[in-house]
C-alpha cells in the first residue's frame, strides 16, 4: 500500500512547497531582510475612521464574524480584525457589541475581546454581556442582529468573516440606520451585496491579510508574501494547463491527479 | 506559558494529524483522525450549552433589572425553554410540537429570509447607476440575468434572454469566481498554516502575531 | 426619481408579489440544461440504490428548496430508489419531516425504515459528515430523528452503513455547512456523484463546480425547483411562485431605470 493516498501527491507537494516558502520568508523576516510593502487596503484603513465616528456620536460599534464555524479560515481571519477593533474601542471607551451564530466561535470571541481590553489596559471596561451568542439558526441570528442594530444605536457596523444569504440583510439595515459600514468576506457570491450596500468592502483574500496589515509584523508579512508566491504558481498552472488542454495534451492534468 | 503554549501545542499536533490524514494512507493517521473528529463532534455538542447560558445571562439580567424592552426577553426565554421542554416531554413527532414548530418558527424564519427581496430592490435601486462604462456594462448584464431568470423575460423578449443568461453564468461569472476562489482558497490555506504553526495567534486575543 | 423613499419601493414590491399570487399569469417555464442533467442523473439510479438528501437549510430556505426536495423524493419513490434524509443544520430533521408529511400519503406502500429514513440533524458540522463517511451510526450517535435506535432492525440500515454506500447525494443548501462540504468530503474523495439545490443568491459560487463536473448539474433556487416540478410532471409551489418572481424582477428593473433617469437628469442640470 502506498504511503500517500491516490490523487493526493500533487496537493501534498503543493502544500509542502507553501510551507517551505513560508519558512523561508519567516527566516528572511527574522534576519531583518527587506520584504515587499503591502498595498493599501482601504477597508482596513477605514476601521479607525468608523470607530472614531461612533465614538464622536457616543454610539455603538457592532461586529459580526459571519456565520462560519471555528474551522472556517475566514472566521479565524476575522478574529485578528476583531481584536484590533476591540482594542481601539477599549482605548476610546466606545461600546462594542459583538454577535455570534456559532457557540464555539462565541466562546473564542469572548476571549479575544477580553484580551484586547486587557491589552488596552481597560480590563474593567470589558462587559461580557456585549459579546453575545444569538442563535444557531442563520435567519434567527440575522433577525437578532437587525434588532440590536436598531435598538443599540449602532453607528459603525463591521461585518468580516464568512457570510451567506444573510449578508444583504445586515448591510442594508446598516445603511438604513446610517451606520458607516465595513464588510469583508471570501465568499465570492456575497461580495456584490457588500459592495452595493457598504462604505468599504474587503474583497476575498484581503481579509486574510488583516493581521499582517494591522500589525506590520515582519513574520506575518512574510507569510502573506509566501501566499502570493503560491498564487503565482497557481496562475502559472492554470495558464499552462489551459494551453495544454487546448492542444489536447493531458500530461499536466494527469500529473496533478496523481 | 500554559495559557498560550499548551493550546498551541495541542493545535499543532491535532491540526497536523488532521491535515496529514488527508494525504497519508497509514492506518494510524486515518484512525487518529477519526478519533479527533469524534472529539470535535462531542465538544461542539457541549458548546451548545454555553450558548444557552449566555442567552439566559443576558436576558435574565434584562428581565430582573426591568431594562427597556424586558418583556421581549421574557418572550425569548419562554420560547427557548418552552420548545426545549415540549420536545423533551412529548417528542418531536408529537402533533403539539409539529404545530408549534410549523406555525411559529417556520413562518418567522421564512419572513426574515423573504425580507431579502425588499432589500435587494432598494440596494439595486441605489447601487446601479450609469456612472461609467463599467457600471453600464454591469447594469446591462444584471438586467439580462434578471429577465433571463424569470419566465417573463423569455415570454416577452424570446429565448435569447435565457441563452444569454446561461452564457453569462457559465462563462464570465465562472471565470471571475474561479479567480477570486483561487486567491481566497490560497489565503485560507496560508491562514490555516499560520494558525497551525502558531504564527497567527489572533484567537488568543490582540491582533495576532507572535 | 433619484431618491425614492425605500418604503415606497417596499410597498410596490409587496403589491407585486400579492398580485402575482391573486392573479397568476401562468407564464411558460423552460427547463434549463443544468436541471435536466441533475434530473437525468437521479432518474438513471437503479432501483434499490440509496440517495442522500442533505437538508442543510432552515425554514428561510423552504420556498426555494423544499419544492425540489419533495420532487426528488417523489421521483425516487416512483423509481424505487431509497432515500436517506440527514443534515448538518439544526432544523434538518424538521425540514425532512415537512416533506415526509406531504409525501407519505402518496406512497402508502413505502415504509419508513425500509424505503426511506430521517436521520435528522447531528451536531458537528463538516466533521460529522467526515464521520458519516466511515460510520453513519456513530455519526448519528445511534438515533434517528424519530427517536428510533440505529441501526435497530430497520432494513435500510442493513445496506446503509456509511456514506460510502450511497449512489448519489443532493445537498439542499442556504449556507454553511453545505454544498462545499459535500463536494470536499463525499463527492471528490469517494467519487460519488451529487448535485445541489441552492438559494438563488448563492448560485454564482457553485458554477465552477458544475463546469468541473464536481456537481452533476445544479438546481438553481426557486426557478430550478419549478423546473424540477415540471420534470416530474407535478407542478407545485415553486411553479406557482415563478409569476411572483417575474413581477418582482420587472419592478426592480423599473426602479433601476427610474433611478438612472433621475441620476442623468440631475447630472445634466
Amino acid at each position: 500500500m502506498s504511503v500517500i493516498k491516490s490523487g493526493m501527491v500533487a496537493p501534498l507537494v503543493f502544500e509542502l512547497a507553501l510551507c517551505l516558502a513560508i519558512a523561508v520568508l519567516i527566516a528572511r523576516a527574522r534576519k531583518g531582510q527587506k520584504l515587499p510593502t503591502i498595498r493599501k487596503v482601504a477597508g482596513l484603513d477605514a476601521l479607525d475612521e468608523a470607530i472614531g465616528r461612533a465614538t464622536e456620536m457616543g454610539a455603538t460599534v457592532h461586529y459580526s464574524p459571519g456565520i462560519g464555524d471555528i474551522a472556517n479560515p475566514q472566521t479565524l481571519a476575522s478574529f485578528a480584525i476583531m481584536g484590533y477593533v476591540a482594542k481601539t474601542c477599549a482605548k476610546y471607551d466606545t461600546r462594542l457589541i459583538q454577535t455570534n451564530r456559532n457557540n464555539v466561535v462565541y466562546s473564542v470571541a469572548e476571549e479575544v475581546i477580553k484580551q484586547a481590553y486587557a491589552d488596552a489596559g481597560k480590563s474593567d471596561a470589558f462587559n461580557a454581556d456585549d459579546v453575545r451568542f444569538l442563535s444557531e439558526d442563520q435567519f434567527g441570528y440575522a433577525s437578532a442582529c437587525v434588532g440590536i442594530m436598531h435598538r443599540e444605536k449602532v453607528r459603525a457596523n463591521i461585518l468580516i468573516g464568512a457570510f451567506w444569504a444573510e449578508s444583504l440583510i445586515f448591510a442594508e439595515v446598516g445603511a438604513q440606520i446610517g451606520s458607516i459600514q465595513i464588510a469583508g468576506t471570501a465568499n465570492t457570491h456575497q461580495i456584490p451585496f457588500f459592495i452595493a450596500a457598504c462604505d468599504y468592502a474587503l474583497l476575498g483574500e484581503e481579509i486574510y491579510a488583516a493581521s499582517a496589515y494591522l500589525t506590520r509584523e515582519p513574520v506575518l508579512v512574510g507569510c502573506l508574501i509566501a501566499q502570493d508566491w503560491g498564487k503565482m504558481v497557481g496562475v502559472a498552472l492554470v495558464i499552462v494547463g489551459a494551453v495544454m488542454a487546448t492542444m489536447k495534451n493531458n500530461s499536466l492534468k494527469d500529473l496533478l491527479l496523481k | 506559558m500554559v495559557r498560550k503554549e499548551l493550546p498551541l501545542a495541542i493545535t499543532f499536533i491535532t491540526g497536523g494529524i488532521v491535515i496529514l490524514a488527508n494525504f497519508l494512507a497509514p492506518a494510524w493517521f486515518v484512525q487518529t483522525n477519526k478519533d479527533i473528529t469524534v472529539w470535535y463532534q462531542i465538544v461542539t455538542a457541549l458548546f451548545c450549552g454555553l450558548g444557552v447560558v449566555n442567552l439566559c445571562r443576558i436576558h435574565g439580567k434584562k428581565v430582573s433589572q426591568k431594562r427597556e424592552g424586558w418583556p421581549f426577553s421574557v418572550v425569548m426565554l419562554v420560547s427557548m425553554f418552552g420548545f426545549m421542554l415540549i420536545a423533551l416531554y412529548v417528542g418531536q413527532q408529537h402533533q403539539l410540537y409539529k404545530n408549534l414548530y410549523n406555525n411559529t418558527i417556520v413562518p418567522l424564519n421564512a419572513t426574515m429570509y423573504s425580507i431579502l427581496v425588499f432589500y435587494i430592490a432598494s440596494a439595486a435601486y441605489r447601487a446601479f447607476r450609469v456612472r461609467s462604462a463599467e457600471a453600464t456594462i454591469l447594469l446591462v448584464t444584471a438586467a439580462i440575468v434578471m429577465l433571463g431568470k424569470a419566465p417573463i423575460g423569455e415570454a416577452v423578449l424570446g429565448s435569447w434572454v435565457a441563452s444569454w443568461t446561461t452564457w453569462i453564468f457559465d462563462v464570465p461569472n465562472t471565470a471571475g469566481m474561479r479567480g477570486i476562489q483561487l486567491g481566497a482558497t490560497l489565503g485560507g490555506i496560508a491562514m490555516a498554516l499560520r494558525v497551525l504553526i502558531g504564527i497567527e495567534r489572533a484567537h488568543f486575543g490582540g491582533t495576532g502575531g507572535e | 426619481m433619484a431618491n425614492i423613499d425605500r418604503r415606497i419601493i417596499y410597498v410596490i414590491m409587496m403589491l407585486a408579489v400579492i398580485y402575482a399570487f391573486i392573479k397568476p399569469m401562468g407564464l411558460p417555464i423552460t427547463v434549463s440544461q443544468h436541471t435536466k442533467t441533475a434530473y437525468n442523473a437521479i432518474d438513471a439510479l437503479p432501483a434499490g440504490s440509496i440517495l442522500v438528501l442533505g437538508m442543510d437549510f432552515s425554514a428561510g430556505g423552504i420556498p426555494e428548496l423544499e419544492p425540489a426536495g419533495k420532487a426528488i423524493f417523489y421521483q425516487c419513490m416512483k423509481n424505487n430508489v431509497r432515500v436517506v434524509f440527514m443534515g448538518m443544520w439544526v432544523m434538518a430533521g424538521d425540514m425532512a419531516e415537512r416533506i415526509l408529511t406531504e409525501m407519505e400519503p402518496l406512497f402508502p406502500d413505502k415504509k419508513y425504515g425500509v424505503d426511506y429514513i430521517n436521520i435528522g440533524y447531528k451536531a458537528g458540522g463538516a466533521p460529522m459528515l467526515e464521520k458519516a463517511v466511515d460510520d453513519i451510526v456513530l455519526a448519528a450517535v445511534g438515533i434517528d430523528h424519530r427517536g428510533n435506535a440505529l441501526p435497530g432492525n430497520m432494513a435500510i440500515m442493513q445496506d446503509f452503513k456509511s456514506l460510502k454506500d450511497v449512489s448519489f447525494w443532493v445537498c439542499l443548501s442556504t449556507g454553511t455547512p453545505g454544498t462545499g462540504d459535500w463536494i470536499r468530503i463525499v463527492g471528490d474523495p469517494l467519487k460519488i456523484k451529487g448535485t445541489t439545490d441552492i438559494v438563488s443568491v448563492s448560485i454564482p459560487e457553485q458554477m465552477p463546480y458544475v463546469q468541473s463536473g464536481q456537481l452533476t448539474g445544479i438546481i438553481q433556487g426557486m426557478r430550478g425547483s419549478a423546473e424540477y416540478e415540471l420534470l416530474i410532471k407535478r407542478p407545485g409551489r415553486a411553479v406557482a411562485g415563478m409569476d411572483a418572481q417575474s413581477l418582482t424582477h420587472v419592478v426592480i428593473l423599473a426602479f433601476i431605470l427610474l433611478g438612472n433617469l433621475g441620476y442623468l437628469v440631475r447630472k445634466k442640470s
